[in-house]
């Protein structure tokens, strides 16, 4: 089953991803604190790390890159995809940074989940179809 | 020009005229006419049509008062999102704007190496 991370500090969006996801069989777990999901990450392994660019105190760019950082002190371990999730305008800036970054899609909000988590699913072909328990 | 007439005072003029017509209507005198049988039988009519309207408006101004203070409690809601969403656009902002010095820093960078690989071969 694909893992994913979803972080939102808005809660209804981490709770509309959680239910989406477990009828789409993506195991989800979701956080609306930065600090918590790096924690988190640091002892999880997840397949989609699905990030909101505007939040505060630390914004999904910082975030994004905390985690390829991390990933690259730990090179035996798979690295994950990033999705970014935006209601704000998509600038050069933001393409330039995801670009050098491997994110794997920009998504503007409001995004269709159940479209995303399925495109999640083709990334993944041999999980896709996986059965597991939702957390 | 309209003159408006207050809600304690429209409230003692309907319990008076209520008053009057119960008052009006216990008459104890036997030799009623049929006048007076009609009178008191249209003061009862306008003593309850009065107490009736008194209920439905107190009714109507409680669910009023109660529906003004969930739009303004809806209004207040949506102000603190809205102050929420800008801080955290901000701040996004902010965070472009230093990948962004960032980028430029390291674009002069390269065109300095290059610069100096340049003048090295030639």
């Amino acid at each position: 089953m694909i893992k994913a991370l979803v972080l939102d500090d808005d809660k209804d969006v981490s709770e509309l991803f959680k239910v989406i996801g477990a009828n789409h069989r993506v195991w989800t777990v979701t956080f609306t604190n930065g600090t918590d999901a790096l924690k988190f990450l640091d002892n999880n392994l997840v397949d989609v790390v699905i990030l909101d660019l505007m939040m505060y105190p630390i914004d999904g760019l910082t975030i994004a890159e905390q985690i390829r950082l991390n990933e690259e002190n730990r090179p035996d371990e798979p690295r994950c995809e990033i999705v970014f999730l935006t209601g704000a305008e998509i600038t050069d800036t933001i393409k330039r940074v995801a670009e050098r970054l491997g994110v794997r899609q920009i998504c503007k909000k409001p995004c269709e989940i159940p479209n995303l988590l399925e495109e999640m699913k083709s990334w993944f072909p041999e999980k896709a179809n996986v059965q597991g328990a939702n957390k | 020009m309209t003159r408006t007439i207050s809600k304690p005072a429209v409230t003692t003029l309907a319990t008076l005229i209520a008053a009057i017509c119960a008052v009006s209507a216990s008459g104890q005198d036997s030799a009623q006419s049929q006048n007076e049988i009609f009178f008191r039988n249209v003061g009862y009519i306008v003593g309850l049509l009065t107490l009736l309207t008194l209920a439905v408006a107190a009714i109507y101004g409680a669910w009023k008062k109660q529906a003004l203070a969930e739009a303004n409690s809806l209004a207040a809601t949506r102000k603190e999102k809205i102050i929420e969403l800008e801080r955290d656009k901000a701040n996004l902002q902010l965070k472009i704007s230093e990948l962004e010095r960032e980028t430029e820093r390291l674009e002069k960078r390269n065109l300095r190496l290059q610069d100096e690989r340049g003048k090295e071969t030639g």
